[in-house]
């Protein structure tokens, strides 16, 4: 078990220096330095600015302090934003995305998954068929179509739920249920298929054959087993919410990392973009890692097959 | 029974020797048990044929076919251009000069819903078919060299796949710039790794098989094997992972077209019609209705062939 963390903990690390490094160098194959648009600029206030952020030292050098920095986690200013570091905009915008996300994922969790035990058990009944009409449609309709569709019905129309603006419980209903859509689409497909697997399994078959209740076998024999393999959406699904929080909070007005990170893309802040990417790619490499561990614990099978590398 | 202890020659002293025409043929002339009377089916008909049984997948067929022709023809038949402004005619609501309405620049809606179906799906069919060629290289040399190689090559996919890909293509857009050309290469060289793992595995089972080795005995070379023997043999799952990687690769150019990466103006994806939609969805939700209603339909449309095809190609999987 220790060997099979040790090398996820290692791949994570591995995959981390190679998304900063691709983003360092792709950073740096912009065509002129971030201050080149601005307007003509005497060339000894040009080399101070450059000297101030160091962008006169040779390449290699700014890799290094640049990697240095995101040991330290620090992950130096914004170009466009004066005084501002890019950690500033993590502080004050992370919480609110985190939030959003957490209630996205226990909404689609705990709609996602019944749906699926029932639409197994009710195989090929009308009750399985309609769920997973709908559930292919939430699968194919991605979230910022969604988004403005409630919005138009809810906000605009029927005027029940504030259009925009984060604070109350009542904002954050919609842009919760618009990222919640498509995971718990997901959840309810993974859960109906990994459940009709299980349910034809033989244990199953001596579980009702030793007498237990249908209540019995379906819960502590059919749902505690089919539920594993769930765990390994869980990473995807993270990534899922996090690249949908970028523009359902452009839409909601919600004032989370994701928006900041949209704004610095049409803004062409580039560090902030820099440092940005290396902590959401951080952030979800070690979401997986999480994952990976817990499916771990779980799988018992998992540990004999580190044991065999 | 007396015929039969003879013929089991039990004991043939007691009825004496079995004439030969003691036996007389009753039933069909050996000949014509063996006349095939249904015309012989390949793999690909009798997948044809099972997919045609899939009321969703030929419903998603037909829309896929449908939309290509409209994207196709539908620009010449309107009677707009999708830059031609008529500021006086700006945010017009849907009526019979302009069936989607018009935009904010008074540009007719139908035709840039119609324009941006050509881009929004050559960008979905270009990426994918990037997506294929790379993916399906990679894991079809991995897989039959084998070995270290292998082992190496497919260390190297587990480390990309570790990496948020999404956030590599925003960083591609910003270092290329927006535009038609880039997004193509963007999602074509990024997302190829679930290809290369499917093709790589194809491939493994493939490769122990007797035509194989009929093969390589005849003079094949690695190169005539993979692209001629073992590719073509594993294209059942190369297909259905095509077909469900088109409206991914739709979806996530429409998803950069919200942050504001899609293609320059005034040419205008489906994704890039929708956000600029959004803003005005309050007194013009017609602008915001239609290409997001183009954007799910063919998302919905490719899901369900690509489910109806993996039942076809591959029935053992179906439930």
């Amino acid at each position: 078990m220790a060997r099979y963390i040790l090398q996820r903990v290692f791949a994570a690390f591995v995959a981390l220096w190679i998304l900063t490094t691709v983003t360092f160098v792709l950073m740096h194959a912009i065509p002129g330095g971030p201050f080149t648009r601005e307007r003509n600029v005497p060339e000894a206030v040009m080399r101070n600015i450059e000297a101030k952020y160091h962008l006169d030292d040779p390449l290699w050098q700014q890799y290094l302090d640049y990697l240095g920095g995101v040991v330290r986690f620090d992950l130096g200013p914004s170009f466009k934003f004066q005084g501002q570091t890019v950690n500033d905009f993590i502080r004050r915008g992370f919480p609110v995305s985190a939030e959003l996300g957490i209630i996205s994922i226990i909404l689609s969790m705990a709609i996602g998954i019944p749906v699926g035990i029932i639409s197994a058990l009710r195989q090929n009944k009308w009750q399985d068929n309609v769920t997973m009409l709908v559930a292919i449609i939430g699968v194919s309709v991605p979230s910022f179509i969604i988004a403005p569709l409630l919005m138009y019905v809810f906000a605009l129309k029927l005027r029940w739920l504030p259009p925009a603006m984060w604070g109350s419980w009542r904002q954050v209903i919609m842009p919760a249920v618009a990222l919640a859509l498509l995971p718990l689409a997901t959840f309810s497909r993974l859960m109906r298929s990994s459940m009709l697997d299980v349910i034809s399994q033989d244990y199953i078959k001596t579980a009702r054959a030793k007498g237990l209740s249908e209540l019995a076998v379906t819960w502590r024999h059919a749902v505690k087993n089919a539920v594993m393999p769930i765990v390994t959406y869980l990473g995807p699904l993270i990534a899922a919410i996090l690249t949908g929080t970028f523009i359902i909070e452009q839409i909601f007005a919600i004032p989370g990392l994701g928006r900041q990170f949209v704004w610095s893309v049409n803004n062409r802040d580039y560090t902030t973009i820099l440092g940005l990417t290396i902590f959401y790619g951080a952030f979800l490499l070690l979401m997986n890692l999480v994952v990976d561990i817990i499916y771990g614990f779980l799988d018992p099978r998992i540990q004999i097959a580190g044991r065999k590398d | 029974m007396k015929a039969m202890s003879v013929a089991n020659g039990v004991n043939p002293g007691v009825f004496g020797p079995v004439p030969e025409n003691a036996f007389e043929h009753v039933g069909p002339a050996p000949e014509e048990q063996n006349l095939i009377v249904r015309p012989p089916t390949t793999y690909w008909q009798d997948a044809w044929r099972r997919l045609k049984k899939n009321f969703l997948a030929m419903c998603g067929l037909y829309v896929i076919i449908l939309f290509i022709a409209l994207a196709i023809f539908g620009p010449m038949l309107t009677g707009y251009t999708y830059f031609g402004q008529v500021l006086t005619d700006a945010n017009k609501a849907p009526s019979l000069a302009h069936w989607f309405g018009t935009d904010h620049l008074g540009r007719d809606e139908l035709t840039r819903v119609l324009y941006g179906a050509r881009i929004s799906l050559s960008i979905g069919i270009v990426a994918s078919v990037i997506n294929l060629a790379v993916g399906a290289l990679y894991g079809g040399i991995s897989g039959l060299v084998g070995g270290r190689t292998d082992n190496v090559m497919m260390r190297i996919v587990d480390i990309i796949y570790g990496i948020p890909l999404q956030l590599v293509v925003i960083l591609l857009m910003v270092v290329m710039g927006s535009g038609l050309l880039n997004i193509y290469v963007a999602l074509g060289l990024v997302y190829w790794l679930g290809m290369a793992r499917i093709v790589r595995g194809q491939v493994l089972a493939l490769k122990e098989q007797e035509f194989v080795l009929a093969a390589r005995m005849v003079g094949a070379d690695q190169r005539r094997l993979l692209l001629r023997h073992l590719i073509p043999n594993a294209m059942g799952p190369i297909i259905v992972t095509l077909t469900l990687s088109i409206p991914q690769a739709i979806f996530t150019e429409a998803w950069l077209s919200f942050i504001g990466l899609g293609v320059a103006a005034p040419q205008a994806s489906w994704g890039v019609l929708a956000s600029e939609g959004v803003g005005g969805l309050r007194s013009y939700p017609w602008q915001t209705f239609f290409p997001a209603a183009a954007i799910s339909l063919t998302m919905l449309a490719f899901n369900f062939l690509g489910d109806g095809l993996r039942d076809a190609l591959d029935p053992r999987l179906r439930r």
